[in-house]
């Protein structure tokens, strides 16, 4: 209700009864009707917090030039989105208030030598260097940018920057302000916009300052928002609400009597006069107004006020600091836990265990993923990781397999600390690369420089996608998808207790599974591909050369680039045996006399290069399809060089599954030891995790509490 | 004479004379309060807030793994913690010891002695205004690839452990910085510590799922899970104004010896999946 309001008494004017009890009885109503709201409250807004917790970031990530001109931003999305009574009117937009960051520096004016620290890489991982804090020449912005899923033309790089704060190295030279804290930011949100937390640290790499690789551990970024105290969900369509009050809110009655026409007005009577009255409130407020759920999912007997939540958001981080890597690609897939051998089909898996406190009603569920390519993403031990591959700088970074599925989960449990085992579904999203467009939000490229994306058909870095809660068909609620009404969650004081219907993915009902047990609220986010996370275990096989006697053999491949060919001892594979065939194809007019030939099955779609390259002697080099030697198809011919170092090289288009036969023959009769190499780099380098990790963001309400035994700080 | 009424300047006792003035008065007084209710008025002012830390390993055979974000709990000037080549400073690493309370049996807590070291992961908070730590808790998963069975084992268990024993030997924390010297750690008060405590005290669930338990999309692929919950809630730890919180937790590497952390002779933050949350309570704010 809007504030109180009464007439001045005006002097002269005789005093009745009224004068004094119509103002306390418009008070005594708002107690009845529950009518005392937010405009009555000193102070009206609650804090919130986005709180994105990064196990690690090191000098993988933030290269610069040259080796990375685009790309030394590290980027958080999440936006704020009305909750669902507020979805048409977008009402409610939260303000920033304060932001911290803070990472480890082990108690240290130091910093933390990264896996790339020289003078032996991998030796100095988590070493302190004092010399080295010039590193951390930190710059944190929020930007803003429109939402894709709002309008088509929506860029992909941010369009505002709402907050900027540059912090120089004495910040982390033993200053005391790690963490760092900055307060009074006031800046008006947008909830139909995406907000992106934006961090360089260009010093971090080698590449500009020779001392050090550092790493920055357990990063945590919060930003503090206050938004409006509003009125809870409530009633039969909230799913999984306590069926005994379904939120229902039980009013105090505060009557206030008028005295007796042409009584005397007293100080203090039985049901009237003036201290009477006013006691009557007076003991209210003493009392304490009330409103808000206890710890367990109750109700207080009395509630006086109509408004006591506020907005709430929970951020989740899966993923993060995955191996030696500190990123899941195709490369380091046969790293992650249960995929089982190669090609690694999975599915491999994250989640977090959040043990439940005080009740809350979830909105919305988001999924954050990150496609950030930290580079190197070699481990260690494994191959060179420094200097970087130089190739790719131009290699796509997003998954190109169609079969990848990944899939995000929210679900209540009753798993920690009871005596059931149940969990209830909460949100679900799975896609494929297919699909996941209709699922999309936003998409966000980390780049304010406008260096185009690394991955052609994908130019941005990462993805904001919408994961729709249960719903009951004719209960649903709003949002960016189809997806339910909001969703309660909270512990109950008894064993069980009775719940309202929560619905399912495809729009159907049922009595929660948890029966009002729940204790944790978990996330599992898993990846899983049918033809393999990193199906790069193609193998060239000799083949196909009946007057040949070699057999078949395959080379054991960790990535997409095969090489082959090389016998024990020997640089390369001696052709003097081969010989020709009868119906052979000739590259184009240039006969040959010593032909090899291999079979290779394309482990993913793209394009593919062949060359000779390293072979002693002139080649001829063709790739081709088909059963029979004599009823080949063409696919590349490439005639080499007259001199021995005129290596062939071309490029065709792969399609995945397809065997192809590939021939290297000496040209003109060349003999020597042929060297033959397939490179199909679609796939090599593609990040299905960044450095970072993915984040699961809940939207939701939360009430006002009370700390037990009434703390007063 | 009645009681006082506490809220309003007036009072109107039995004989007293209630004129216009004082009427005014009093009405004024009441309608301003309850057009502007205090936060001492409301009993219900503050909110949840949560934290929530965690991350993936790879598997814990795999022999190629990332030590970040877990650091060594104690700072030297030795070859083992300081860069090569790097200078150091004159007056020597400003904290040895970085988080308190965390000794246990059978490893030199500065882990130069070669028998075994333990290792932290920290993160640190700041609030500017006050806030109550309310809750704190600590998964550490195990499945069918996270394989730490929390117990000391066979065949060399640490010497004043037997095999089969459960671990006692991680420890969770929570100390403020001293708003003085905010740099040096020994003048942390710590907030909140479990140490010591038995790991099989403390299991995830104490129960076996029944069939259909999985009834939650996706189904996670390392199956029940099991491991450690530790959980500590309704705490009300008052934090003050300006308060710098570090939340960290200290884990053991046993050189020699058998046990749990050391499953598929792996690093000790290998074995089991990590989720960590703080719950605080923050104070409703005004415009």
């Amino acid at each position: 209700m809007s504030k109180f309001t009464r007439s001045t008494l005006a002097k002269g004017v005789r005093l009745t009864r009224q004068m004094f009890t119509t103002p306390l009885k418009a008070v005594g109503s708002a107690f009845q009707y529950l009518q005392m709201g937010r405009e009555n409250l000193q102070q009206p807004n609650a804090p919130f917090r986005v709180n994105v917790t990064v196990p690690l970031l090191d000098a993988r990530y933030f290269q610069v030039a040259p080796i990375r001109p685009d790309a030394n931003q590290f980027v958080v999305p999440f936006c704020l989105p009305p909750l669902q009574e507020d979805w048409d009117t977008n009402a409610n937009p939260p303000v920033l208030d304060e932001f911290m960051f803070s990472f480890d520096q082990a108690g240290e004016p130091a910093a933390i030598a990264s896996v790339l620290q020289e003078p032996t890489p991998g030796t100095q991982t988590g070493k302190l260097n004092y010399d080295g804090t010039n590193c951390y020449d930190i710059t944190i912005s929020l930007v803003e940018k429109s939402q894709m899923i709002r309008g088509a033309k929506a860029p992909w790089t941010p369009e505002r920057e709402v907050m900027s704060v540059h912090l120089t190295p004495p910040v982390f030279a033993g200053s005391g302000l790690n963490p760092f804290i900055i307060r009074d930011l006031q800046k008006a949100m947008d909830p139909t916009k995406t907000y992106c937390i934006v961090m360089t640290c260009p010093k971090m790499s080698q590449l500009l300052d020779q001392t050090n690789d550092s790493a920055m551990p357990s990063l945590v970024f919060s930003f503090r928002f206050r938004s409006p105290i509003v009125a809870r969900d409530w009633g039969g369509d909230i799913q999984n609400l306590p069926v005994s009050h379904l939120g229902t809110k039980t009013p105090e009655t505060i009557t206030i009597v008028d005295p007796a026409t042409g009584s005397t007005i007293n100080a203090e009577t039985t049901t009237s006069g003036i201290h009477t009255s006013v006691a009557k409130l007076d003991q209210r407020l003493h009392g304490k107004l009330d409103a808000g759920y206890t710890r367990d999912s109750n109700l207080p007997p009395l509630e006086h006020l109509s408004v006591e939540s506020c907005y709430d958001v929970l951020v989740v981080p899966v993923w993060g600091g995955f191996g030696a890597t500190n990123a899941l690609t195709t490369e380091t897939a046969g790293q992650a836990p249960y995929v089982g051998a190669a090609p690694f089909v999975g599915p491999t898996g994250d989640a977090r265990y959040i043990r439940l406190s005080y009740p809350f009603t979830i909105h919305h569920v988001m999924a954050v993923v990150n496609y950030q390519n930290p580079r190197h993403t070699e481990p260690y031990g494994l191959g060179a990781h420094f200097p970087p591959h130089a190739d790719r700088l131009t290699k796509p970074l997003h998954p190109s397999s169609d079969t990848l599925l990944q899939k995000v989960g929210v679900g209540i449990g009753t798993i920690m600390g009871s005596d059931e085992y149940a969990y209830q579904h909460v949100a679900y999203l799975e896609w494929l690369k297919s699909t996941k467009a209709a699922k999309t939000i936003d998409r966000i490229k980390n780049t304010v420089g406008g260096v185009d994306s690394e991955d052609a058909l994908e130019p941005w870095d990462l993805e904001l996608l919408s994961v729709p809660m249960v719903y009951r068909t004719g209960k649903e609620g709003k949002g960016f998808l189809l997806q339910g009404k909001p969703f309660f969650v909270g512990r109950s004081t008894s064993r069980t207790r009775a719940r309202t219907l929560v619905g399912t993915m495809v729009g159907g009902s049922n009595v929660p599974v948890t029966q009002g047990q729940e204790t944790m609220l978990e996330v599992r986010w898993t990846l899983e591909d049918s033809t393999g996370l990193n199906p790069a275990g193609g193998e060239l096989k000799l083949d196909h050369a009946p007057v040949d006697t070699f057999g078949t053999f395959g080379v054991p491949l960790t990535k997409h680039r095969v090489a082959l060919m090389q016998l024990p001892g020997q640089d390369g594979y001696p052709n003097n045996t081969f010989t020709m065939q009868a119906g052979e194809p000739t590259p184009l007019s240039s006969p040959g006399g010593h032909s090899g030939w291999w079979d290779w099955q394309a482990p993913a779609s793209g394009p593919a290069t062949v060359s000779t390259f390293g072979t002693d002697h002139a080649t001829l080099l063709g790739v081709y399809t088909g059963n029979a030697v004599n009823a080949l198809t063409a696919k590349l011919v490439v005639v080499g060089g007259d001199n021995p170092g005129d290596y062939c090289i071309g490029t065709f288009q792969a399609v995945q599954g397809t065997l192809y036969r590939i021939a290297v023959n000496g040209k003109a009769g060349a003999t020597g030891m042929v060297k033959l190499q397939i490179d199909q780099p679609y796939r090599q380098d593609e990040v299905l995790v960044g450095q970072g990790g993915n984040f699961v963001i809940l939207i939701g309400k939360k009430t006002l509490v009370q700390p037990q035994g009434d703390l007063e700080v | 004479m009645s009681n006082s009424l506490r809220e309003w300047r007036d009072q109107f006792a039995p004989g007293s004379t209630a004129d216009g003035n004082r009427l005014e008065r009093l009405l004024r007084d009441v309608m301003a309060r309850f057009n502007r209710l205090q936060p001492r008025d409301v009993r219900r002012r503050w909110v949840l807030n949560r934290y929530v830390w965690g991350g993936q390993q790879s598997q814990p055979y795999q022999s190629v793994q990332q030590q970040l974000p877990w650091m060594p709990i104690h700072n030297d000037l030795s070859a083992a913690r300081l860069v090569t080549g790097t200078s150091h400073p004159i007056d020597g690493v400003s904290n040895p010891f970085r988080v308190k309370g965390t000794a246990v049996p059978d490893i030199d807590p500065t882990g130069l002695l070669g028998t075994g070291q333990q290792w932290c992961v920290s993160n640190a908070l700041a609030f500017t205004r006050p806030t109550i730590l309310t809750g704190i808790s600590l998964v550490m998963a195990t499945d069918t690839d996270f394989q730490n069975s929390f117990q000391y084992t066979a065949p060399t268990p640490p010497p004043s452990r037997t095999a089969g024993d459960p671990v006692d030997d991680f420890t969770l924390t929570l100390e403020i910085d001293d708003p003085f010297n905010p740099t040096t750690r020994s003048l942390t008060a710590v907030e909140f510590q479990r140490a010591r405590l038995r790991a099989d005290a403390w299991p995830l669930t104490p129960i076996v799922p029944a069939p259909g338990w999985a009834n939650f999309a996706p189904v996670f692929p390392g199956g029940v899970p099991g491991g450690v919950l530790l959980w500590a809630d309704q705490l009300n730890i008052p934090l003050p104004r300006s308060s710098k919180a570090r939340l960290s937790l200290v884990i053991p590497e046993y050189v020699g010896y058998t046990c749990g952390w050391a499953a598929n002779s792996g690093k000790p933050w290998q074995n089991q999946r990590l989720t960590m949350t703080l719950d605080v309570l923050e104070e409703v704010m005004d415009e």
